[in-house]
């Protein structure tokens, strides 16, 4: 993880450079400040997922759906488009004003810049879900009593997948011109697995069902999905 | 494989593996319709297996060669591969759609039902949009090396993930496909007779002479796009100039 101008050989010695924690945690409070100054950006994330919740309670109301069974696919549905709506933007305001340059040339290791912005995903996230989770709890009647526990580590190990794979194709449609419609496209097929084992999980806890080979299947694509695109990020963003 | 410049004879090259290609397609039907045997079961029906399995074959090949090709390119920034790696993708698309277009036939006799949701029919038509996304990014990146780079990294974590989506898949719904080679738990089709077997060996090999000749004309011919790219940007500059 760390070395990360090895390639450009830019900054030979490593003393010269930023502790990585110290970098990581500057680009979050950066990246977090820029997404709360404009509350129509950091906000649409939280609304999207309301209205989206609406539609399925309505949706569904009197079709003889309980609760228990509506609420999986319903919250990793309204999750997965609420998540869509910021992973393009984290890198394309990026771009504004030679922003991105700025960070590249700043002294800290380049995978700082992509887990940074995957934190802050993260946190963006945890706050739709802390939102649009209790609000289907409440309105579709779904019996989430005792199961707190399990259903909140479902929810973070699938989180975290989704906010790392997003990330970085976030950083991919950036470079593409007019993109934001792109990030959909190389985003669903890839997280299906994801989704899968999200509503699967879910149910298995609601039901009180064993789970199955999924818990191996989540902690298999975090990793891969961390790994893979911090390895890979500096051929991304080179100029 | 890869030319990098006119290579003498090359296009011979190409008339032989066309020439072999025609004649292991044309053997391969002969295989497929006058020898081998009908199956008991499914009927006339069945002889759509071999393309159908041939062309899934030639996809995940053309998609592994985009994977490796997406490798070679980061490390060796050849531009010749990052056609290579594009025109793999382009081919392996359209066999991608022969086996979503054969497989519904196929099953609408066999399961009786046009389309499941199970494992191998879902994870191609994923594949299939992977790589329609794979597409999507190229025409919207202008900037020749950019767009190398990005779909070469793309080209490898997408094919990264076609396994993981082949297992979700596969736990998610239980199995309806018939699984014809070793003994899978669900071996409803019984294995396969020994002349079905060599039909449909002829056959991937018939759809892999295929490929090859179409991913060579594919680079082709991007090779030269690339060349008239670059004289039309001379011609270009030197009009500016004269002004």
């Amino acid at each position: 993880m760390s070395g990360g101008f090895s390639r450009r050989g830019a900054f030979p010695v490593s003393n010269g450079r930023a502790p990585y924690f110290r970098s990581l945690a500057a680009i979050i409070r950066k990246d977090l400040t820029s997404e709360m100054r404009v509350f129509g950006t950091g906000a649409s994330g939280v609304v999207i997922g309301l209205l989206a919740t609406v539609v399925f309670g309505v949706s569904f109301e009197g079709g003889g759906v309980s609760g228990d069974s509506l609420f999986p696919g319903a919250f990793w549905i309204v999750v997965i488009f609420a998540a869509m709506t910021g992973f393009d933007r984290s890198f394309r305001d990026e771009r504004e004003l030679g922003a991105l340059d700025g960070l590249l040339i700043a002294p800290v290791d380049r995978s700082a810049i992509l887990l940074g912005k995957m934190i802050t995903n993260l946190i963006r996230l945890a706050l739709v879900e802390l939102v649009i989770g209790p609000t289907m709890w409440i309105t579709f009647g779904t019996s989430l009593q005792g199961r707190i526990v399990p259903l909140l580590l479902v929810v973070v190990g699938v989180t975290l997948g989704l906010v790392a794979l997003g990330t970085f194709l976030g950083a991919m449609s950036a470079k593409a011109s007019g993109g934001s419609v792109l990030l959909p496209v190389l985003f669903l097929p890839l997280a299906l697995p994801l989704v899968l084992a999200g509503v699967n999980l879910m149910t298995s806890v609601l039901s009180g069902t064993p789970f199955g080979p999924w818990p191996g299947l989540v902690l298999a694509f975090d990793l891969i999905f961390v790994v893979v695109p911090t390895a890979l990020f500096e051929y991304l963003v080179e100029v | 494989m890869i030319r990098t410049n006119k290579v003498p004879g090359s296009r011979g090259v190409d008339a032989i593996l066309s020439a072999g290609a025609a004649m292991a397609m044309v053997v391969a039907l002969g295989l497929v319709f006058l020898w081998s045997p009908t199956d008991i079961r499914l009927g006339v029906v069945q002889k759509i297996f071999y393309f159908h399995v041939a062309s899934a074959w030639v996809a995940f090949l053309a998609f592994l060669v985009v994977f490796v090709a997406g490798i070679a390119y980061l490390v060796k920034r050849d531009s010749s591969v990052d056609h290579l790696a594009a025109e793999s993708a382009g081919v392996g698309l359209a066999f991608t759609t022969i086996v979503l277009i054969t497989g519904p036939i196929w099953g609408r006799s066999s399961w009786n039902a046009w389309w499941s949701w199970e494992p191998r029919l879902t994870t191609t038509l994923v594949l299939e949009f992977i790589y329609v996304g794979y597409f999507a990014m190229r025409s919207l990146i202008s900037e020749r090396g950019t767009r190398a780079r990005v779909s070469a990294v793309f080209g490898i974590v997408g094919f990264l993930d076609v396994p993981i989506v082949f297992m979700s898949i596969r736990w998610w719904r239980s199995r309806l496909h018939p699984v014809l080679f070793g003994n899978g738990p669900g071996r409803t089709g019984g294995g396969l007779d020994g002349a079905m077997l060599t039909t449909l060996l002829v056959s991937i090999a018939a759809f892999s002479l295929v490929y090859v000749v179409l991913l060579r004309r594919g680079v082709a011919l991007s090779r030269l796009e690339e060349k008239v790219d670059n004289l039309m940007a001379t011609l270009q500059y030197s009009e500016e100039e004269k002004e």
